[in-house]
């Protein structure tokens, strides 16, 4: 179980949140919903480590995280491009997080065509896969999902949570926020609002 | 006669590939569609379809290693660069999808009145005034800089730059990107009420709920081609009366619906 336990955060003196806790256990989705500007992001970062809390910890089963190894919580980007270097192409932005099977990249629909290519000639789509399969690594057992399909059509969208949603069945346990109340309805077990 | 026209718009880009060798990637094939006064068309796609470039040929405002044909015509007027300068800023208008598309040396105030000038008018402190509070902006907007404007408060204030001259036409490209729910809803009702005033408004976005709740019609675009044209009131029950089968898919993979039990 991934858990922030009595989190506070805010920036230059105002506060986002205080005392704050969330678990996101295996096996799940949880959804984080609210209006702008009120954390949710902030909330996900701190729960993949990207930022420290002011006061709180982030436990894994009931650890805390371990440095200097793959984290297993991941944080996947609303715009994806800021999350790659613009000058590897798409086979060394992989081959970096894990040697990726070929099943798991069957399932995310990324051909052979596609890891010859650089971030910027792939479309936002196309992206955003990329991020869900660099992220998949064997060891990573829980994924921040900061808004990853609100650019996205509906089509692809639907397509891109069913991979997800497999993978959930399987053990991974997954944190999704979006202002779009009926994805999280129709994609998460519990909604929280911030 | 349409307020606008478009017939068989195709756009390519040149490209080098290596030192010598030049390339050309197609990026739309055969666009066409009409707008008509009082009507708010949707334009509908997946990052990276190509609906943006759509906006981008019609104001002539595409990079300059890309390659246009087809046919527009505003009032049965070809739009070309010699009728550009008549058309743009003054009878169609664009509302820009970045607010880094406002000068950020410049108050707002000062933006707006330039914006009258370029479309061949001149406002008074008053007038701009008015043209923010139509908006709901407070007249201290006027003196504000753009970086000490929220994202919505930015948004509306382009809304107020590219409607000073009462265009005819309006194309918002993904007006509502970044915005809470709030004012995404001000932004598609301002909208909304520019066509039923007698505009024709053409609304480029991603989100086919928000495109369904404004618009009369609903054209598709999908890998640079059209896939797909539908009246917005069609959408709805199983889709049966779509006439499209991306329309369809596209319907049925909405989290309220089916979620993409149909494929595409």
């Amino acid at each position: 179980m991934l858990e922030g336990r009595d989190l506070s955060f805010g920036y230059a003196g105002t506060s986002l949140f205080e005392q704050l806790s969330l678990a996101v256990p295996p096996r799940t989705i949880v959804g984080l919903t609210g209006r702008s500007g009120r954390g949710k992001s902030s909330l996900g970062r701190i729960l993949a480590g990207h930022l420290r809390p002011s006061s709180g910890t982030v436990v894994i089963d009931g650890q805390p995280r371990k440095c200097g190894a793959l984290d297993s919580v991941q944080y996947l980007h609303q715009t994806p491009i800021f999350a790659f270097n613009p000058r590897w192409r798409i086979e060394r932005i992989l081959s970096e997080a894990w040697p990726c099977d070929a099943d798991t990249r069957r399932s995310l629909e990324i051909p052979d065509a596609l890891l010859r290519r650089y971030p910027h000639e792939l479309s936002g789509g196309e992206l955003q896969r990329v991020a869900v399969l660099r992220a998949l690594a064997p060891g990573v057992r829980y994924l921040i999902a900061d808004e990853i399909t609100a650019a996205l059509d509906p089509i692809t969208q639907a397509r891109l949570w069913r991979v997800l949603q497999e993978r959930v069945a399987d053990g991974l346990g997954i944190l999704a926020i979006s202002h779009d109340r009926a994805l999280l309805q129709r994609i998460a077990g519990t909604v929280r609002a911030l | 006669m349409s307020l606008l026209q478009i017939e068989n718009l195709c756009l390519s880009f040149r490209h080098y590939r290596g030192l010598v060798h030049e390339a050309q990637t197609s990026v739309l094939r055969g666009i066409g569609f009409d707008v008509d006064r009082g009507e708010v068309l949707a334009v509908i796609g997946g990052s990276g379809a190509g609906k943006s470039l759509v906006a981008q040929a019609l104001f002539g405002v595409l990079p300059g290693n890309a390659l246009v044909s087809g046919i527009m015509r505003f009032e049965g007027v070809l739009i070309d660069k010699t009728t550009r300068p008549r058309l743009l800023g003054r009878r169609m208008a664009l509302l820009p999808q970045s607010s880094s598309h406002l000068d950020p040396m410049a108050n707002c105030s000062s933006q707006l009145r330039w914006a009258a000038r370029r479309g061949g008018r001149t406002i008074r402190k008053a007038d701009a005034q008015a043209a923010f509070l139509r908006f709901g902006l407070p007249a201290s907007v006027g003196k504000a800089f753009p970086h000490e404007l929220s994202g919505g408060m930015a948004r509306r204030v382009m809304m107020a730059i590219a409607t000073i001259t009462e265009p005819d036409l309006l194309v918002a490209d993904e007006p509502t990107a970044g915005l809470d729910a709030g004012n995404a809803e001000t932004i598609l009702s301002q909208l909304r009420a520019a066509a039923d005033a007698g505009g024709g408004v053409i609304l480029i976005t991603h989100s086919l709920p928000e495109a369904l709740k404004f618009a009369d019609r609903v054209v598709m675009i999908e890998n640079g081609q059209l896939v797909g044209t539908e009246a917005a009131a069609d959408f709805t029950g199983s889709g049966a009366s779509l006439r499209s089968h991306y329309g369809q898919a596209l319907w049925q993979a909405l989290p309220q619906n089916a979620f993409g039990a149909a494929n595409a």
